[in-house]
């Protein structure tokens, strides 16, 4: 039976997936287990195996996908434990490593600013993109990601190529820079040889013989394997010859690679003629028969190795490098006994079938899916080729495949010999040859069980330097009777003598090459530049390649990459569309100045319909994009009762129920008439609002009043409680502080009275008691020098005392007054209005106007009062999230820690974390309001929908929680998260408008 | 020495370095070839030695006075050079360079613009040494401080002064080199430095040639530092401490003698001492033959 566990948002490298895979499969009860990432190309995998469930289906790229074939549930706790302990294990290991780790690439380059290379391993399916931006920020690229198209691949190189940067790949899984071995490579001391390889395997068995030979190699750079292809033409290639040609440490210049097409052989070839420093070159399957002009070609990576110490130590090369194989073989194998290559390394899979061809004069290799060489029970395996790696990590890490397959043949009575490759270097199995002894001693078994005699050979890539241990490796495999030779060449030769075959070398002629006068082209300097200094990398993707960087002197920063947008390939092309627009970013800057730049201050309280003229009749503003009555959940139907109620409209709730549900009345969202609502946010003609003048030029905003806690208007209630409070609100209260307001000439500044709150702990949206304080310090002495009834005035004064929220409402009226005025700049992409109305969020930017973008709401999560729950709780409703679009409210979350307590648990590091994650989809910081818990970095400034919908990442908003009945006011308080699809609608909307589809 | 280490230009980290001033031993292209690889042999705290073409090839400062098989940079140079350096690191000999690839940084040592210091121990075909009997008094006042204070590198029992005299009366040189030849201990064991003290008098002289013959077949017998140097003098060649003080016989000026003196006594640990020792026993039979 298959269980399922979709981890959503949890995104893990492929590579630790796979381990944990491994771990997982251990377990008693777990029959098959299989977990990865839920990309279209691994959905592909599950179905293949069987695996695919509905929840695997429904996954996104950015989810987890654990599927767990057992006979008992129970089991499933098991793994999810195991789960849970490997990712700890994973967190901690992290942490203890001294490694800066960013999310996106402005955090990168801000930690590494002379970066010069990005390395990648990450899914292919989504890489390409992120290359192009690093090229874009003039990186140089090294890609071990594979599974990018041909066309890509083409036209970043072109890209490169014209920026004067290099693309190593992609599929380049081997490379060394200035010494420093990069992705699964082996540890090579660096010397005079410069070697550029279209081969990750033959790269690293040529670079391992150097090195026991006592030569040095300082670049090995892989341009990955079709950059040989006739439509690439070798771009990579060429550039990496003319930049080790002018690079002065190398002396040797070695070119590594499969046969390419002729064209492209030609050019590379007529290019090396006109290098000045000895080349050594092999095209992997051909055999040389003479060295051409300047180029000593050779048959083997052997072979290459050795032309190419000699030459480095100033030896002129041998007419013949195929030294005898010592082994003495008195009883070769009979006729019907064959040889079966079992290899890890596809480079060295493909030397083994071109020697043994040839030795055999089979024309060729003699190929079959899953074979290099399938012919006359000769058979040679790659098993790192995608058919035998299906979900499972590459035979380099894992034996469980090899082994398998050692058994197998060794069940076979016409294998004679098996011969295997042991890979050594980083990222490599930590004792391969340890784990594969075992299944070599069963194998013999078998084979002594049958009376069959059955020889192993191999041999071990590797240095002395490598993490593993060279020699024990050597020497594991001598101990379960593997005859070990130094190269894989050798090995197959002896292989080849267990049949009774000598294999030998002609020694090669030579043969003059005519080369045109055409000069060598200079390399671009930013090519020099990487090859005369260590690299400073951005690894994008597996942490672990970090480690031979630093352990090896380079730099590097790790990027912890997960695909941009949840994995949504359009939006993620939306994305990087507009992020080559440099015009946005300066459009944006435009934007977020007149934020900052803004000078709120309270001039006036007045009756709504004396600012609002729209009010006139029978119309009542709401929160929220727009919304008919019979849409409005409970809190707002209740307030529309309490503000007909209010205005005598009616005079009985069911007369104005009878209004309100025969279209009576007419609806507009408060933020079209400059007004904004907290909660339902019904603002009727005689209630009176704050009017809030942002200076800088001129806009006015307003509010209706807090109206206190409990049973109020604003959260549905409309009982005679209420409406006498909006009585005196509108006879007494509105009155007097509007004549105190405007005693004060010019009015009361709210700049001020914010900078000073969110050092003393406020966030303007659930926690205003300290800006309360301030007003009061401000609007008191003005109301006490009013000549008025001292009683009003008494009231009006203990009333802002009750009221600790109060400031609320002047922080909502004075957000719009800030995005009313940058609105006017209809262009960027900055959010400038998020709202609620129950039903939807509604979401505007700057550079769409008035346009809304509209999703369903959340339902904010919080602590609720006692007797509630949170299927009590209303829908997120309000204009009050304008508060958090000018930066406060829960994107400041660290200037009110304790907010955090209201979804639980809470405290210092969560608010600290929300801030920082809201500063991730931001543009600036606001010096204007600095907080002392944030190290005195400013709020965060202007929300980048291009930001959101990339990281994922949705502001979050503090809130009250309505009862979703009407009337049963405030149940709780909480957070919720503004939704996502808002914010990709209008990042789709405005691209569309910039012309990008 | 001013520095000469160049860094490349806007490079965050001073990857590959190239040294352009210094000071090389006459000896030194006489034993490595035009191109060639080899390694790093060893390293110390303020000085290397690297091997090409199966040759030890010093690299240190000038604070001790150049070595005859090497070369010298500035202190400053010298640190750039150890930093992050392993034996076994890779080294290439061009016609004008000494390519040293460390993991840290590669460094160039442009050999062609280095000073040439001619290290060849003087010799005087005559056979006579004017300042002999100078030095010989100067040793003899000070040998019984040496042995006496344990300045010398071998314990001076009946053995070591009976094969000292074997060597100061001229009497059968294989006996004596078999002797000394890898007794002691250190980089340089303390016999090997007394024939290289005496071997290098006799080849003023031109009269080094048993000794040398003796030496030669027993050079496997000591350690890879020590077979340099003998080599050094079976070929005529001195450190530049030493060679100065064997230049200063031919001028005969006692305070420069006794400068140099001091400062080849605090060579090493014992070294200095040894290789004067070595040279005390030669001229022993100088003053016998020689009037002075």
């Amino acid at each position: 039976m298959l269980f399922t566990v979709i981890k959503k948002n949890t995104y893990q490298d492929s590579i630790n997936l796979m381990l944990l895979t491994n771990r997982i499969n251990t377990l008693d009860g777990v029959s098959k287990s299989s977990i990865m990432m839920g990309t279209d190309a691994n959905k592909d995998i599950y179905r293949n195996s069987g695996l695919a469930t509905p929840e695997v289906e429904a996954a996104g790229p950015s989810d987890m996908c654990i599927v767990v074939e057992a006979e008992e549930e129970a089991v499933v706790d098991r793994v999810l434990e195991e789960v849970k302990a490997f990712l700890s294990d994973l967190s901690v290991k992290k942490e203890k490593q001294a490694l800066t780790s960013v999310t996106n690439w402005d955090q990168a380059l801000e930690q590494l600013p002379d970066a010069n290379m990005a390395l990648f391993s990450t899914p292919g399916e989504y890489t390409a993109p992120e290359i192009e931006t690093a090229l874009d920020r003039g990186l140089h690229v090294f890609s071990f990601s594979d599974n990018i198209s041909l066309e890509d691949e083409i036209r970043l190189k072109k890209k490169a190529h014209e920026k004067g940067l290099m693309f190593m790949g992609p599929d380049c899984g081997t490379g060394i820079i200035s010494g420093i071995p990069i992705a699964f490579t082996n540890v090579v001391k660096p010397g005079n040889i410069g070697i550029v390889g279209a081969s990750g395997t033959g790269i690293q068995e040529v670079t391992a013989i150097i090195d026991r030979l006592g030569g040095g190699v300082i670049h090995a750079i892989g341009t990955g394997g079709r950059d040989l292809n006739e439509k690439v033409g070798a771009i990579t290639m060429k550039d990496a010859i003319l930049g080790l040609e002018h690079h002065d440490p190398t002396d040797v210049i070695v070119v590594i690679s499969k046969p390419p097409a002729k064209e492209v052989r030609d050019e590379v070839v007529a290019l090396l003629q006109k290098v000045t420093k000895p080349v050594v070159a092999i095209f992997l399957g051909e055999k040389p028969e003479n060295h051409e002009g300047k180029i000593y070609l050779a048959h083997t990576l052997e072979e290459t190795a050795r032309m190419a110490v000699d030459l480095a130590n100033g030896q002129p090369i041998k007419d013949n490098y195929c030294d005898p194989i010592d082994y003495e073989v008195s009883e070769p194998l009979s006729a019907d006994k064959t040889v079966k290559g079992l290899y890890s390394g596809g480079s060295l899979a493909n030397e083994a079938g071109m020697l043994i061809s040839e030795a055999l004069n089979l024309g060729g290799l003699v190929k079959e899916e899953g074979y290099v060489l399938k012919a006359g029970g000769y058979d040679v395996v790659d098993l790192g080729d995608d058919m035998y790696t299906q979900g499972k990590p590459h035979p380099m890490i894992d034996p469980e495949v090899r082994i398998d397959k050692i058994l197998e043949c060794a069940k076979d009575p016409s294998t004679g010999v098996i011969l295997l490759d042991c890979m050594l270097g980083y990222g490599c199995h930590p004792d391969m040859a340890g784990a594969l002894a075992p299944a070599i001693l069963k194998a013999q078994e078998i084979a002594a069980a049958d009376g069959r005699k059955l020889y192993f050979v191999a041999s071990v890539c590797g240095t002395r330097q490598d993490p593993q241990d060279y020699d024990l490796a050597v020497q594991e495999l001598k101990d379960c009777g593997v005859l070990v030779e130094e190269s894989n060449a050798r090995a197959v030769r002896l292989a080849l003598k267990l049949k009774g075959i000598e294999f030998t070398e002609v020694t090669r002629g030579h043969v003059e090459f005519p080369t045109d006068e055409e000069p060598l082209p200079e390399p671009d300097e930013k090519i020099l530049e990487l090859l005369n200094t260590k690299p400073r990398v951005i690894n994008v993707g597996v942490r672990s390649f970090n480690d031979s960087i630093a352990e090896y002197q380079g730099t590097s920063v790790q990027f912890d990459w997960k695909p941009m947008a949840g994995g949504n390939k359009h939006l993620i092309h939306l994305i990087h569309e507009l992020n080559k627009i440099e015009e946005i970013d300066k459009m944006n800057a435009k934007v977020i100045e007149k934020f900052k730049d803004a000078q709120p201050f309270l001039v006036d309280v007045v009756p709504a319909v004396s600012v609002i003229p729209e009010l006139n009749g029978k119309v009542l503003l709401h929160a929220g994009p727009p919304i008919r009555y019979e849409e409005m959940t409970g809190p707002m139907q209740g307030s529309c009762i309490g503000a007909i109620l209010f205005e005598h409209w009616c005079e009985t709730e069911e007369e104005a129920k009878e209004l309100l549900e025969s279209g009576g009345v007419s609806f507009i969202p408060c933020h079209h008439v400059h007004a904004v609502g907290p909660m339902g946010g019904i603002t009727s003609a005689n209630m009176p609002v704050m009017v809030v003048e942002n200076k800088l030029d001129g806009t006015r905003a307003y509010c209706i009043m807090n109206e206190g806690i409990g049973k109020v208007l604003r959260f549905g209630a409309y009982s005679q409680e209420v409406i006498d409070r909006l009585t005196w609100m509108k006879d007494v209260l509105g009155p007097v502080l509007g004549a105190a307001v405007r005693s004060r000439d010019g009015g009361v500044n709210l700049n001020v009275i914010i900078a000073k709150a969110i050092t003393m702990g406020d966030e303007f949206h659930q926690r205003n008691i300290a800006a309360t304080l301030n007003f009061m310090k401000e609007v008191v002495p003005l109301i006490m020098s009013l000549e008025w009834d001292e009683e009003e005035k008494r009231q009006v004064v203990q009333f802002l005392a009750d009221t600790d929220q109060f400031f609320l409402n002047v922080m909502m009226a004075t957000g719009k007054s800030i995005v009313d005025c940058a609105r006017k700049i209809q262009e960027g992409c900055v959010v400038t209005t998020m709202t609620r109305n129950g039903r939807n969020f509604g979401v505007r930017i700057s550079g769409m106007g008035d346009e809304w973008f509209t999703a369903p709401v959340n339902t904010p999560k919080g602590l609720y009062f006692t007797g509630y729950t949170e299927a009590d709780g209303n829908p997120d409703i309000g204009d009050s999230a304008i508060t958090e679009t000018v930066g406060v409210g829960g994107m400041a979350m660290i200037a009110a820690p304790g907010v955090t307590r209201f979804v639980g648990a809470g405290g210092f590091d969560d608010a600290l974390r929300v801030s920082n994650e809201m500063q991730q989809i931001c543009i600036s910081n606001n010096p204007n309001f600095t907080i002392p818990t944030w190290d005195f970095k400013g709020t965060p400034l202007g929300i980048d929908i291009r930001k959101v919908v990339a990281t994922g990442i949705t502001p979050l908003i503090n809130t009250g929680i309505a009862h979703k009945k009407a009337g049963l006011g405030q149940v709780g308080a909480g957070t919720v998260r503004a939704p996502l699809a808002c914010f990709e609608k209008a990042l789709e909307a405005y691209a569309k408008k910039l012309g990008i589809e | 020495m001013q520095r000469s280490l160049a860094l490349n230009k806007g490079q965050a980290d001073t990857y590959a370095a190239v040294v352009t001033q210094g000071r090389i031993s006459s000896q030194v292209p006489e034993l490595i070839s035009d191109a060639a690889g080899g390694r790093v042999h060893s390293c110390f705290r303020s000085s290397l030695n690297l091997e090409i073409c199966g040759h030890l090839i010093h690299i240190g400062t000038d604070r001790p006075g150049l070595c005859c098989f090497g070369l010298s940079v500035s202190e400053y140079e010298m640190a750039q050079i150890l930093d992050g350096l392993q034996t076994d690191d890779r080294v290439v000999c061009r016609p004008d360079c000494i390519r040293i690839y460390g993991s840290r940084r590669i460094v160039t040592l442009n050999r062609e613009r280095f000073t040439i210091v001619d290290l060849r121990i003087p010799v005087r075909e005559s056979g006579s040494i004017p300042g002999a009997g100078l030095l010989y008094r100067e040793l003899e006042a000070r040998v019984g401080t040496w042995l006496r204070e344990g300045r010398l590198g071998l314990e001076p029992d009946a053995s070591f002064v009976y094969y000292s005299k074997l060597l100061s009366d001229r009497i059968d040189p294989e006996k004596a080199v078999a002797y000394f030849l890898g007794r002691g201990k250190g980089l340089t064991p303390g016999g090997d430095d007394i024939l290289t003290g005496y071997g290098a008098i006799l080849q003023m002289t031109g009269t080094a040639g048993p000794l040398v013959h003796a030496v030669c077949s027993r050079l496997t017998g000591t350690t890879d530092v020590s077979r340099a140097y003998l080599e050094s003098m079976e070929k005529g060649y001195a450190n530049e401490v030493f060679v100065q003080l064997l230049n200063q016989l031919f001028r005969e000026n006692l305070l420069d003698i006794r400068k140099l003196l001091c400062k080849m006594e605090e060579m090493g640990h014992t070294s200095g001492c040894d290789t004067l020792y070595g040279v005390y026993l030669a001229l022993k039979k100088f003053k016998e033959d020689t009037i002075v």
